[in-house]
């Protein structure tokens, strides 16, 4: 076989090597220009839905608004969290005159007890812009439809646990810790009412407590701890119920730090690092929890049915589920939260 | 190895063989360097592009708040000039948000760009009814006002925050533009460098290729200068002017060598006729010596002289008998000189003998003095040389004619002498006769040997000189061998410088 010429061969190896250069080069100037490139730029979405959620720093309202986006997704919908970022608190009226004047097509929103807010949904809900209430509702207003719990089965669920738990150990006294930022006096209502009818009525007394907040600070503790000292001839509770997280981290601890663990049960309401810890070390007995991802989803499809057929549920109960020891493993993952948040139970 | 060959490249001329590779080289690089301009050029951009959007949100905001500011003077004071102020800030305010993408993205700033539009339109649609109410005296207008300026508010939150947000992103894009810059920088440098480097081999080889012909002819070039006419001229097929150069070259080597040849041969011819025409002249001469040494038979010329010494002794003629010997003795001489070596001592023998017999036939008229040192006699010395310069002295320093007499009434004298001068014997014949002319010296130092005409002794001037300085030129290789001037008193001399050899 003939050798070919090294000159040649110098020459051929150079040129292949000055173009391999330059289609290198090609490649790598077009990475660098790419990294300047905003991506997510090119979907534009058929529907805008603007979500006011309940304070911004949650853990459940992001779920919320994962699941939101989920479903919002599979109709060519966008949902943005209206309000976020800005340097300014906004107050949820001007929220929902932004997202009045920004023509936006649907409003998902957690609705604070306010005349203001009621006079600003009715507003939208005239200029035909559908509002859809989660997690707490507003009876005062024209809303179109509401998803979240319904305070009555809330009660119901509760009062089956009760039963199976705790019947046959005669009466059981229970303290049911309500905040009270969440639960205005028809909650509290619906929700005895659903528990009362729950359970045979010999076998468990209810003693009704509203957990107060100023200022951030909630006075669960003090409350928890008047309650376990007794006062006077009232006997301790046997079981404390609290009706969101933050209460039921308190009551948790106060037990554990008084050794009355195996004395005392205490059943929470949603999730968060302390009750799942609770739940596994046996200091909380269970919670019962809401799937924010659920609820974001369900708030979406009313807001899109109505923007597609003009038609909404009025109310859309989203369904509960209890989280004990013998399931935490499987549904921890799902419910894992980083932080206690308000979560809430609605009015029916 | 074979070498590959590109017949067409090769009938190129040098300079485009030249400009070829530089010419590649120098387009290579300049796409290279052209891409990495427009690399770095699309990265200078994007940096100069970066803070574009947040002057444009700024100019916005300042176009919204001018627009308020009219707006609510209007509002308040119903001035002809608020008014035109506010419509021109709110067209300028609106030629830039229509210019806004309403588009609903998955982008947050889009969002943003969004509600900004739509604000706008409703802030303008608000602060339109409000002045029209305000124009037609209607008192709600106050509750439109409210409304606009509501929303004038929520337009300044909302470009706030979009501000913030794309100042975020562009420090953030700009610190990746200016690192990718660096880097780009950075990259180009190496590969430039490396490209460089590459191409300047391609350049070196492709170059070292071309000259290679040319340094072989060069170092060709120099052997012939040394003296080595056989080098070898390598054969080439190149049409360029190397190619033209070596084979012009090669073709003149070849004519020189051939001339050389030719020259070389011219000259032998030369030699060997020269060698045969001196060869021939020698035969001649010596033909006719022996023409005349045929004519008188030694052994007869002896066997009569010897008769007559005979007969004078018998008659008791001793001065016949000395003028015989003397004669035989002459003409043995003079056969034993012709063509042979001879001495100084030899030679004034002769001329001894032959002085005896001119003084015998001239009674005596001729005086000779040898001043001669004894080493000088054994001087090698051809024959027949002093004894035919002496005979030119007698016969021309001497004439016979009236006419020519000579004034010289004294002693005819010939002097004889040879004595050594530095590694040189001098010897001189001189007389005191009536000496020579320029004419005849010239003929005689310059002029052709004459053979085969017959001449009066007169009119044979120098003939027997002329063969004399050619044996003498011959013999001793030399052409100032001989010389004949006219001497200080008057007489003809002869000097022959013989060089002396050491013993």
């Amino acid at each position: 076989m003939k050798r070919p010429d090294a000159h040649l061969v110098r020459i051929g190896v150079c040129i292949v090597l000055f173009f391999a250069t330059l289609v290198l080069s090609f490649f790598y100037v077009n990475r660098i220009q790419s990294l300047h490139t905003d991506p997510d730029t090119t979907h534009v979405y058929r529907y805008h839905i603007s979500m006011i959620p309940s304070g911004f720093n949650s853990t459940f309202w992001e779920r919320v608004l994962d699941g939101a986006r989920a479903e919002a997704e599979k109709q060519d919908a966008y949902v943005e969290l209206a309000g976020q970022g800005f340097s300014d608190d906004m107050t949820e009226t001007e929220l929902l005159d932004m997202a009045y004047y920004s023509y936006t097509d649907g409003i998902i929103l957690y609705p604070e007890d306010s005349p203001d807010v009621e006079t600003e949904i009715n507003k939208i809900v005239e200029s035909g812009i559908p509002v859809i209430t989660v997690g707490k509702d507003s009876q005062g207003s024209h809303r179109n439809g509401f998803v979240g719990v319904n305070d009555y089965f809330l009660g119901q669920t509760y009062g089956r646990e009760l039963e199976k738990r705790f019947s046959g150990r005669g009466n059981q006294l229970v303290a049911v810790l309500y905040p009270g930022k969440n639960f205005n006096a028809e909650s509290r209502s619906w929700f005895m009412q659903g528990l009362v009818h729950t359970v045979e009525r010999d076998k468990f007394s209810f003693g009704n407590y509203i957990v107060h907040e100023e200022d951030g600070l909630s006075d669960a503790e003090n409350l928890i701890t008047e309650l376990l000292t007794g006062d006077g001839d009232a006997r301790m509770p046997d079981i404390i119920l609290c009706l969101n997280s933050t209460i039921s981290d308190n009551a948790c601890s106060i037990i554990a730090d008084r050794g009355l663990s195996g004395t005392i049960s205490v059943i929470g309401f949603n999730t968060s690092e302390q009750i799942l810890q609770a739940i596994r070390s046996g200091d909380l007995l269970f919670t019962v929890v809401t799937n924010p991802e659920t609820l974001g989803k369900q708030a979406v499809g009313e807001v899109l049915r109505y923007l597609q057929y003009h038609v909404v549920n009025f109310s859309t109960n989203v369904s509960l589920e209890v989280l004990d020891q013998d399931n935490i493993g499987q549904l921890e993952d799902v419910y894992k939260s980083e932080e206690a948040d308000d979560e809430k139970t609605a009015l029916p | 190895m074979k070498k590959l060959h590109f017949p067409e490249f090769n009938r190129l001329s040098l300079r485009s063989k030249l400009l070829f590779p530089v010419m590649g080289v120098t387009l290579l690089l300049l796409l290279l360097n052209l891409f990495m301009f427009l690399g770095t050029n699309h990265s200078i951009r994007n940096l100069d592009s970066v803070y574009e959007s947040s002057i444009q949100i700024n100019a916005l905001e300042e176009a919204t708040l001018e627009t308020e500011k009219y707006f609510t003077d209007y509002m308040n004071t119903r001035s002809d000039d608020a008014f035109q102020h506010f419509r021109i800030s709110m067209a300028n305010m609106k030629e830039m948000t229509d210019q806004i993408q309403a588009e609903v993205t998955g982008n947050p700033a889009s969002l943003l760009d969004r509600e900004i539009f739509y604000l706008s339109a409703s802030y303008y649609a608000m602060a339109e009814r409000s002045i029209t109410m305000k124009q037609q005296y209607d008192g709600d207008y106050r509750q439109y006002y409210r409304e606009a300026t509501n929303i004038h508010t929520y337009i300044l939150k909302t470009l706030r925050r979009l501000n913030t947000l794309r100042f975020q992103k562009n420090s953030i894009r700009y610190e990746s533009a200016l690192d990718s810059l660096q880097k780009l920088e950075t990259y180009i440098l190496v590969v430039l460098i490396l490209t460089a480097g590459m191409e300047g081999l391609l350049l070196y080889d492709f170059l070292s290729a071309l000259v290679k012909p040319l340094q072989v002819l060069s170092m060709k070039a120099r052997e012939i200068e040394s003296g080595n006419m056989d080098v070898d001229i390598p054969e080439t097929t190149a049409g360029d002017e190397v190619g033209v150069l070596t084979r012009a070259f090669a073709s003149m080597m070849k004519s020189v060598r051939a001339g050389i040849e030719e020259i070389r041969s011219s000259a032998k011819r030369e030699l060997a006729l020269k060698e045969k025409e001196l060869m021939t002249e020698n035969l001649l001469k010596d033909a006719k010596l022996r023409y005349y040494q045929a004519q008188i038979s030694p052994h007869f010329l002896f066997n009569t002289l010897n008769a007559g010494q005979q007969l004078a002794m018998m008659e008791g003629a001793e001065r016949t008998y000395i003028f015989i010997n003397n004669t035989a003795e002459f003409f043995r001489g003079q056969l034993h000189g012709a063509g042979q070596d001879s001495t100084i001592g030899q030679e004034i023998e002769l001329i001894d003998h032959y002085m005896y017999i001119m003084n015998v036939r001239f009674s005596g008229e001729y005086h000779l003095e040898k001043r001669i040192q004894d080493k000088m006699l054994s001087v090698r010395f051809p024959g027949m040389i002093l004894q035919p310069i002496v005979e030119n002295a007698i016969h021309y320093a001497f004439p016979e004619d009236e006419d020519e007499a000579s004034s010289v009434e004294q002693e005819k004298k010939i002097t004889i002498t040879a004595v050594p001068e530095g590694n040189e014997c001098i010897v001189s014949v001189r007389d005191n006769g009536v000496g020579i002319s320029p004419e005849i010296i010239h003929e005689v130092m310059t002029g052709p040997i004459e053979t085969g005409k017959k001449t009066t002794r007169r009119e044979n001037n120098g003939v027997g000189l002329k063969n004399v300085r050619e044996r003498l030129r011959m013999f001793y290789e030399r052409p100032d061998v001989f010389d004949i001037h006219k001497a200080e008193d008057g007489g003809t001399e002869v000097t022959i410088r013989i060089p002396l050899r050491e013993e």
